[in-house]
């Protein structure tokens, strides 16, 4: 039973976590706590393996790790633990495609409470009512601080420099 | 919003990136231990309040009550000395806990005593693998899986069989050794102060009496090896389904003395 369920896990950890880690990334903008905040996020998500619905754990995941990144900032990074290996460079230099590292200096000016709405709505591509569920928090809510996260985006990503 | 600035974020998903370092095995590895942290802080917090209310009333002990019950529990003792408690108690009540058939006392809750951050020499690992075997205890693989270099756990047991287990995990300390002995003097749920005797090395080892084991059905035994140079490793000694410890605490003190001097 207890084969079974890891060989489950393993299924559900492998196909998804380099996504959820690169969804971090876009939220905090490192990949050291990138790494951190997604191995935790599996670590929960596996700790509670058995009473999680495997048609729910997506849910569950965004939750953790959504959570995860928030406390992180709140608390300033005062609990620092070290990962087991340090992640290495991007592939390819730090960055490929430069207006891509615009817009993600611009996403990382968002305060991070609206970053991680606009991350879930646009790069996770949640709808809204998923989006809710992963801040544990209303429709309405998101709809909001969607709305001020993409002013404060444009701001700092103003349309001349857009390439896309 | 835009169609296309809802693309330009939605590319933030792909492009380059550095190799994850994380593994399906150590992932797997802390869900389990948080999972047991979970249940067994669950089941510690119903046992201390039964203990508060009514059971803990009958059962104190006095601490050479205990130190009796304790060596019932380790075997053969070694002669190092008591850390002279000097005002400091355990963090919480004494409890009586039922494991394998056996009675342990427990006080407080036990803190996780493993940091698992470093890799633990091979030198290390097989030194205290000859030591193990030397005190008639079979050692089972020990297994070279880079996964699983952070946090060793071997099966050992006096037959061959049973669950009993040693682990071995490596991370650093800040201060010196002295201050982190102190910090850490009940940590492991302990009631009676850990032994403590200085390693021919220069390490500071803190062996701790047998508790209920939090994370397992058994008790656990912990050493604690607080190097010169900053670094720390926790040897735990664990039962499993077994009612007694593979290895005697005077065995464990010798093989830590051997490692240090080796």
């Amino acid at each position: 039973m207890v084969r079974a369920r890891d060989e489950e896990f393993a299924e559900f950890f492998a196909a998804r976590f380099d996504t959820y880690r690169r969804i971090a990334h876009a939220m905090c903008g490192d990949w050291a706590v990138a790494e951190e905040i997604t191995q935790d996020s599996f670590v929960k998500v596996y700790a509670r393996w058995s009473k999680v619905r495997r048609d729910t754990a997506d849910a569950y995941l965004r939750t953790v790790l959504t959570r995860s990144f928030l406390d992180t900032r709140r608390r300033g990074r005062a609990r620092e633990r070290v990962v087991a290996e340090v992640p290495d460079s991007p592939v390819g230099g730090e960055s490929t495609i430069p207006d891509q590292e615009v817009l993600r200096s611009a996403l990382l000016s968002v305060p991070p409470g609206q970053r991680a709405v606009l991350v879930l709505r646009f790069v996770a591509d949640l709808s809204v009512e998923q989006a809710a569920a992963a801040l544990s928090c209303s429709t309405g809510t998101v709809k909001s601080q969607t709305a001020r996260g993409l002013a404060t985006l444009r701001a700092a990503y103003p349309e001349n420099v857009r390439s896309v | 919003m835009s169609v296309e600035e809802q693309r330009a974020l939605h590319a933030l998903l792909v492009g380059p990136a550095p190799a994850p370092s994380t593994t399906l095995d150590l992932v797997i590895r802390r869900g389990r231990r948080t999972r047991a942290a979970r249940v067994g802080t669950s089941t510690l917090a119903v046992l201390l309040f039964i203990g508060l209310v009514g059971v803990a009333i009958t059962c104190l002990r006095t601490p050479s009550e205990l130190e009796v019950a304790n060596s019932r529990l380790v075997g053969e003792q070694v002669d190092w000395p008591r850390v002279p408690g000097d005002g400091r108690e355990p963090s919480g009540p004494q409890a009586l806990v039922t494991r394998n058939g056996v009675l342990v006392y427990q006080c407080g809750i036990p803190q996780d005593l493993g940091v698992a951050t470093q890799e633990t020499s091979g030198s290390f690992r097989d030194a205290l693998r000859s030591a193990l075997a030397e005190r008639g205890a079979h050692v089972g693989y020990w297994g070279e899986d880079p996964a699983s270099r952070y946090l060793i756990d071997i099966p050992v047991s006096v037959d061959g069989d049973g669950s009993a287990s040693v682990a071995v995990s490596t991370g650093d300390y800040q201060g010196t050794a002295a201050q982190e002995a102190d910090v850490l003097m009940f940590a492991a749920g302990n009631c009676l102060p850990p032994k403590r005797q200085r390693l021919g090395d220069g390490t500071t080892a803190q062996l701790y009496p047998a508790v209920p084991d939090p994370g397992g059905i058994g008790i656990v035994m912990h050493a604690l090896l607080l190097r010169a140079d900053g670094q720390r490793v926790l040897v735990s000694v664990r039962s499993g389904d077994q009612p007694a410890l593979p290895i005697s605490e005077a065995d464990l003190a010798r093989a830590l003395t051997r490692v240090a001097s080796g």
